[in-house]
């Protein structure tokens, strides 16, 4: 639990100092004041301020001075910083106390290790930076100024800013024929100035002699030898030379923490890259002094155990960059779903292309015959490639050999998933097979997790043999505050009316008050009434006493919870964006609704309902509260919905947000507040509740590192207040235990079935049905292919070494004896299985016996095939939708599998009947062929009265039957048939992307080409490809030429391209393995080609800026003032952008003396 | 600590109160004549352009000259120098308030006055004066003063420098200003603590240990009121300024209070032309 501000924490920094109030009147003053602002007042005692003041003091003497220990300054800079934190929320004060109390806050926070609040400082008082203005209009506040902008690290816009500054004061000192300001009134501020700008270029690019530099002027400026008075230059510039020794040994440049072996630009990646990192937080520090570490080639297996915003993302990078820095495999990154896997590809990128290595695509789970490592044939391998899990064992699945071979290094994120039934043995596997394979070599293997209770335990399975790194943290930069919401009931209040009931004929009618229980850091609660409501509780009786107790709630008439809940919901609103998490959907939505009846239409929301009303049709629900400012967010609804609704959120462009587990475990979205909805706790099933370490990955998302410094999380539940809802928000290690799925009840009794079915008969290994036995089971079957494929001899591998892999085993010793014994009669049926079907079962990725099923349908198709072709009867069955209507009855069996859990229903309605009226084979051609989902639901549901219940309803059947099973199913069917085809020498081949089309519902090559390859927009690959010219070639390069050639205004123009696909166009015509930034960092410049020039003459300095007016994305022009000159070509776009963001100074100059005319960009001269 | 002749405080006949008064005190100012009036007026100005513009000689002498009737600059230097004239003045056109240019002035008759004072009562000699805290919501600010005393011990004085110019009585603002140090004191120390700190000397030794001692009230400390006022509101006798000692009534012992009060005829005619002074340079 957050201990920020204990008790012990306070004793400790005051140290008993009289005249101030003591550790005990402090915590209770902080406790007033997080109340306060709770409630949005600002009042801050007098005294509190004082306390700041007198810590800041203790904390700021030279260490040289050795008047107080390192551990008691540092706590004096904690307290201190928080205090000044919670003032700067007083309205009143003036421009300099503002920015004295943010610098005083802030360099409290950097140098007591809470370095990401130093950035939310900042944010906070961007405003009162100023860098249009002359500067002698702010000479007086100007140091303060530098000291707060640079405490927020944000290396682009600070280069930018010093630069600024420097030119304003250079221009000054050249006017009195001087080099600086020293010995004059603003001398100590020029000082101030050119120290930061010299420490944050060895920070930035490693340049010790800067360093150096920086401790020269500041240290003249803090002892006053650089001008007379200017106490706040002073000030700053004692405070930013005490930290430069601090940041220099937190720095990617310390060669203790990041070692010499990892290049300079390895490190230029995160200093420059996005977001810029300058020096590393404290778990990151701690993590790479670890022994042995974790760069260390000999570390082959790590488990870290690090909370959310507490910088695991950037541990993993550091990583990925130093193993691909120093080697030549491949990193392999595996995230659960897609969205995870493409925040990390976009973050994992800016670091990567630095290194001119590449991040590969979104791949289909289920590849296809020819091309299933590498996705497309003309793209090289990428040297950092994120997938599902499910991805990658089929990847070994297929060639175990080539994975081993392609990649050196396998991390797994949120490998608390493992404990999930039912994907939580995929996991399970991937990470068995590849221990199992790699224990001998030199593979590492990293797991991560924000919630792992037994991380100890977690790294032994993996690693028996060589000591594991287990590295555990709990440290957090924002602060985190508690409370939880609940009604009580004024039984005072009480009125009986007589109602026509003959049962019932009385009502009575009770109000209700909310109370919110704030817990803070102090332990007390404080207790905050919400008194004006107009809510009721409303019970039916039998008589009007008023006091009775045991009657039944009338559902219809009480006030409903959502709408209690949403009425305190949005008193939260105002302080950053509202997380609402709830159970359901249904709690989700109806949520969503009592939130957005609060408040008007707002045009600001206009085009995110827009663009959801285009997708979903009008009547959709989520559309009428969109344009209220608030959504929800469920599996119910498409991908591109849910992506725009989660862009919204992170750009702060809607409040509130409604949704389910499926966000908070999915996605990485950290919002201000938190709010816990537990609606239906009392009789929910376990696995739907929030708890444990699902309810750690939602409060995990309450505050925003660098954002703010505090984030809340509110629980709001409708029973009556009691204590145990705070310790609901406390899990133990032991509620956070990742376990395998293997070892529940439920899965041991499985387990028992089948080895009772297998004692009547070996063959029952084929009919295990569905759940941990067979899963089990195929694992089993799948290493004895793996290695079957490398050599062995199937009769002499040692099964239970095998068993022995599972986590199940490692944890449980009566799951381990079932594994043994289930493993050997794996072993037997295997053994007893022709050679080459045995090997083809276990590509499938099913079990055994649905493999065995789908290779007879296969052995089926082939002569159907086979005997058409013969006849003359046979049609294009290369089609995709004639391939699709030839497989029509096979579509109907392979859903009748029993990996395919819910048996297929559609056209039922919710709570329908049985009958089937909608043909899967018929719904999948219109699918691939492109047809809108609300057109496929008014086509095939228009039965159904709601608008929104026919969209969930066909959002579900697209995502689970065709995204996953049939794509998968069908993609494994057709392998085999296609091969099978092969080796009969036939030159006949059934459709063999047919998987890829199902998957991604298009159904040409070169929208398949388009939907690997990071276009995520099904309809955009549509319309491109219906668009393209018939004799433009089938590959990447030429579309990416014929793309980028087009321009961003065709883009918006053909294909109404919305923001995110321009961007998605703009990455895709990129021109590959090519980093400008590194070009520019080596060689001082770089060359572009100029597609038009627009005028012949210009003058002046010429500049680099996306084209005036037009809204973002907008293409890059050549600038001279305002005139256009230049435009830039589309394939240089993204990186001439990310040469504009690392902020570093550059000279743009155009040579137009050839054709086509050039572009230099070049590092400018300091 | 470069000493400078004491010809303001003799300009102004700054006067000692009676040996028996608890807070230490002088006055001066109330019968400066006119030619004093001009001679005071024209060292503050031309001391503080001084101070302001360091080593570059060349500027101050081009404002002196302006100053003295000379002719106008080119606008490039005319700039410049109204880049440090604007500190505390404002420029013409955009004047700084009344109240904070006569603050303003407050402190420079303060940091001169201290500075021209090198030996104190009890014979504390002066060690080092740190920059001024200026006051950004009420005109006035905070001061420091440190003092070697015989056995070679530093100490210090924190003071609180005002203007008054309302038609209440004096003790009102001493009052507030004694109120005013002991609430916000702790502010000025917090950040002089971080800068003074770093050298390797005595005055650090001192800084180390300066919050601590004020907590404390530990007798190598004191305090100081000072205001800048107009004749009419002179203090008359030690009662005045009773009420730095009810804030600080650990600060006993002789010379731990003090207060400089200039209390010249026109207390703001005297503010405006010492900024007339600095603009005629530009």
């Amino acid at each position: 639990m957050e201990r920020a501000l204990g008790i012990e924490l306070l004793r400790g920094a005051l140290a008993g100092r009289s005249e101030i109030p003591t550790a005990e009147e402090l915590q209770r003053l902080l406790g007033d004041v997080e109340v306060q602002l709770f409630l949005q007042e600002e009042d801050l005692p007098n005294e509190l301020l004082e306390a700041a003041w007198y810590l800041h003091a203790v904390a700021s003497v030279d260490r040289a001075r050795e008047r107080y220990t390192l551990h008691r300054q540092t706590q004096a800079f904690l307290v201190s910083a928080h205090i000044f934190d919670l003032a700067l929320n007083r309205s009143d004060w003036t421009k300099e106390q503002r920015l004295s109390i943010g610098f005083a806050s802030s360099i409290g926070y950097r140098r007591a290790d809470r370095e990401p609040n130093a950035t939310a400082i900042m944010n906070r008082l961007r405003d009162d930076i100023s860098i249009e203005s002359p500067v002698d209009d702010h000479l007086e506040t100007l140091a303060l100024e530098v000291g707060v902008a640079f405490l927020g690290y944000e290396t682009r816009t600070l280069l930018s800013w010093l630069t600024t500054w420097r030119r304003q004061l250079d221009a000054i000192a050249r006017a009195m024929r001087r080099d600086d300001l020293t010995t004059t009134a603003y001398g100590t501020t020029h000082m101030v100035v050119l120290g930061a700008d010299d420490l944050l270029a060895f920070l930035t690019r490693g340049e010790r002699y800067r360093l150096q530099r920086a401790r020269t002027r500041l240290r003249s400026a803090a002892v006053g030898e650089a001008g007379p008075g200017e106490l706040n230059a002073r000030w700053v510039a004692a405070h930013l030379l005490a930290l430069s020794g601090e940041a220099e040994a937190g720095s990617v440049w310390n060669m203790d923490l990041v070692p010499p072996g990892i290049p300079d630009l390895a490190r230029q990646a995160f200093t420059l890259g996005n977001p810029p990192v300058l020096t590393l937080w404290s778990p990151q520090r701690e993590l790479l002094a670890v022994e042995p570490s974790p760069f260390d080639r000999a570390t082959r297996r790590m488990v870290l155990a690090v909370p959310t915003s507490g910088g695991k993302t950037l541990m993993a990078q550091l990583l990925t960059v130093a193993h691909l820095a120093s080697g030549n495999t491949s990193v392999c990154y595996v995230a659960p779903t897609r969205s995870l896997g493409r925040e990390v590809r976009r973050s994992m990128a800016s670091r990567v292309r630095l290194l001119q290595k590449e991040t590969g695509y979104d791949q289909p789970d289920y590849p296809t015959l020819d091309d299933f490592i590498f996705g497309s044939l003309d793209a090289p391998p990428a040297d950092v490639e994120v997938m599902t899990p499910e991805r990658l064992l089929h990847m070994m699945r297929h060639d175990m050999g080539s994975v081993l071979e392609t990649f050196g290094m396998f991390i797994f994120d949120e490998a608390q998933l493992i404990k999930e039934s039912g994907r939580g043995f995929a996991l399970e596997q991937v990470i068995s097979a590849l221990h199992y394979a790699t224990r001998d070599s030199n593979h590492r293997i990293v797991l991560i997790s924000a919630a792992m209770g037994n991380a100890g335990g977690i790294a032994e399975w993996i690693s028996p043999h060589t000591p594991p790194v287990v590295f555990k943290s709990e440290w957090r930069g924002p602060r985190r505050l508690y409370a939880a919401f609940s009604t009580e009931a004024d039984w005072e209040s009480t009125r009986a009316e007589s109602i026509r009931g003959r049962a019932w004929p009385y009502r009575l009618v009770t109000s209700l008050t909310g109370l919110i229980r704030l817990r803070l850091s102090d332990r007390r609660t404080a207790r905050l009434e919400v008194t004006d409501t107009d809510w009721v509780m409303v019970r039916k009786a039998r008589t009007p006493a008023l006091k009775q107790s045991g009657l039944e709630k009338d559902q219809g008439r009480s006030t409903p919870l959502y709408r209690i809940a949403s009425e305190m919901i949005t008193d939260l609103g105002h302080a950053g964006p509202v997380l609402v998490v709830t159970t359901t959907r249904d709690d989700a939505q109806r949520l969503a609704r009592g939130l957005a009846d609060q408040f008007e239409e707002d045009p600001a929301f206009a085009p995110l309902a827009d663009f959801v009303r285009v997708q979903l049709g009008d009547e959709h629900p989520l559309v009428d509260v969109l344009r209220r400012g608030v959504g929800y967010h469920h599996a119910g609804l498409p991908s591109e919905v849910l992506e725009a609704l989660e862009d919204a959120v992170r750009d702060n462009g809607l409040p509130y947000l409604a949704c389910t587990s499926t966000l908070t475990d999915g996605v990485n979205l950290p919002v201000r507040t938190v709010v816990i909805y537990d609606a239906n706790s009392a009789w929910q099933d376990e696995e739907a509740q929030l708890r444990g370490a699902r309810l750690v990955n939602a409060m995990g998302r309450a505050g925003r590192a660098g954002k703010e410094t505090e984030g809340w999380i509110v629980v709001v539940r409708p029973q009556p207040a009691s204590s145990n809802d705070f310790r609901l928000l406390d899990p133990t290690d032991d509620d956070l235990a990742v376990n395998s799925s293997l070892v529940t009840e439920s899965a041991l009794e499985e387990f028992a079935q089948l080895e009772q079915q297998l004692r009547q008969g070996q063959d029952a290994i084929f009919d295990a049905g569905s759940g941990a036995a067979t899963d089990f089971v195929a694992f089993v079957w799948f290493m004895l292919t793996a290695e079957e494929d490398s050599g062995a001899d199937p009769e002499e591998i040692d099964t239970d070494e095998i068993a022995d892999a599972t986590l199940a085993s490692h944890q449980s010793a009566n799951a381990g004896r079932r594994c043994r014994r289930i493993a050997a009669a794996v072993q037997e049926a295997y053994i007893a299985t022709d050679s080459d079907a045995r090997r083809r079962w276990a590509r499938t990725g099913t079990s055994v016996g649905s493999a065995k099923t789908i290779d007879s349908l296969a052995r089926r198709i082939v002569r159907a095939i086979l005997d058409a072709d013969w006849e003359g009867t046979l049609g294009p069955i290369d089609d995709p939708a004639y391939a699709i209507r030839f497989l029509r009855n096979i579509i109907d069996r392979l859903l009748a599998l029993p990996e395919n859990r819910k048996p297929w229903r559609l056209g039922a309605g919710r709570q329908g009947t049985d009958e089937q009226t909608v043909k899967p084979a018929d719904l999948l051609v219109e699918w691939i062929e492109g047809v809108p989902l609300t057109q496929l639901a008014s086509n095939h549901l228009g039965h159904m009265e709601n608008g929104a219940d026919r969209i969930e309803l066909l959002v579900n059947t697209v995502t689970e039957y065709f995204e996953h099973y049939l794509a998968w199913t069908v993609g494994a069917l057709i392998e085999i048939v296609n091969r099978r085809l092969d080796e009969l020498e036939s030159e006949l081949r059934l459709c063999p992307e047919l998987g890829g089309y199902i998957r991604y519902g298009v159904s040409d090559p070169g929208a398949l080409m388009l939907m690997t390859s990071g276009i995520r927009s099904r309809r955009l690959a549509h319309a491109v490809v219906r668009d393209t010219p018939a004799d433009l070639e089938a590959s990447h390069e030429h579309l990416r030429n014929w793309l980028a050639g087009m321009g961003i205004a065709a883009w918006r123009d053909r294909y109404q391209a919305s923001a995110s696909e321009v961007l998605d166009l703009l990455e895709y015509t990129r021109l590959r393995s090519r980093s400008l930034v590194r070009s520019l960092l080596e060689a001082g410049s770089v060359e572009v080609d100029i597609p038009d020039l627009l005028e012949s003459e210009w003058s002046g300095t010429l500049s680099l800026e996306p084209l005036h007016g037009e809204q973002h994305p907008a293409p890059l022009m050549v600038y001279s003032g305002r005139t256009a000159v230049a435009t830039t070509s589309l394939h240089d776009h993204t990186d001439l952008m990310s040469v504009l963001e690392t902020g570093l100074a550059i000279d743009v100059e155009i040579d137009d003396t050839e054709i086509p005319a050039r572009l230099t960009i070049s590092l400018a001269i300091r | 600590m470069p000493t400078t002749q004491p010809v303001l405080t003799s300009l102004l006949s700054l006067t000692p109160g009676p040996v028996s008064s608890a807070v230490q005190y002088a006055i001066g100012g109330q019968a400066l004549s006119a030619a004093d009036f001009a001679a005071a007026t024209h060292i503050l100005a031309d001391d503080t352009m001084r101070l302001r513009l360091g080593d570059a000689s060349d500027v101050l002498t081009s404002w002196r000259d302006k100053r003295d009737g000379g002719p106008d600059h080119t606008p490039l230097r005319r700039r410049t120098i109204e880049v440090y004239a604007r500190i505390g003045f404002g420029l013409p056109g955009k004047p700084s308030h009344k109240d904070h240019l006569e603050g303003h002035v407050a402190e420079l008759l303060w940091h001169r006055l201290m500075t021209e004072r090198t030996v104190c009562s009890g014979g504390r000699q002066l060690a080092y004066i740190p920059p001024l805290k200026a006051d950004t919501t009420e005109p006035g600010g905070d001061g420091l003063a440190v003092y070697r005393i015989g056995n070679g011990t530093l100490v210090f004085r924190l003071w609180e420098i005002k203007k008054h110019d309302s038609s209440a009585r004096i003790s009102a603002t001493i009052r507030r200003a004694s109120e005013q140090l002991k609430l916000r004191g702790e502010e000025y120390l917090a950040k002089l603590a971080a800068p003074e700190t770093v050298a390797d000397d005595e005055v650090a030794e001192l800084f180390k240990e300066v919050v601590e001692l004020w907590l404390d009230g530990n007798d190598r400390g004191g305090v100081g009121v000072s205001v800048g006022t107009s004749a009419a509101h002179a203090p008359s006798g030690p009662n005045t300024f009773g009420s730095i000692l009810t804030a600080f009534p650990h600060y006993s012992a002789p010379g731990q209070t003090e207060s400089i009060v200039v209390a010249v005829p026109d207390f703001p005619a005297f503010a405006i032309r010492v900024r007339e002074i600095v603009w005629s340079g530009l």
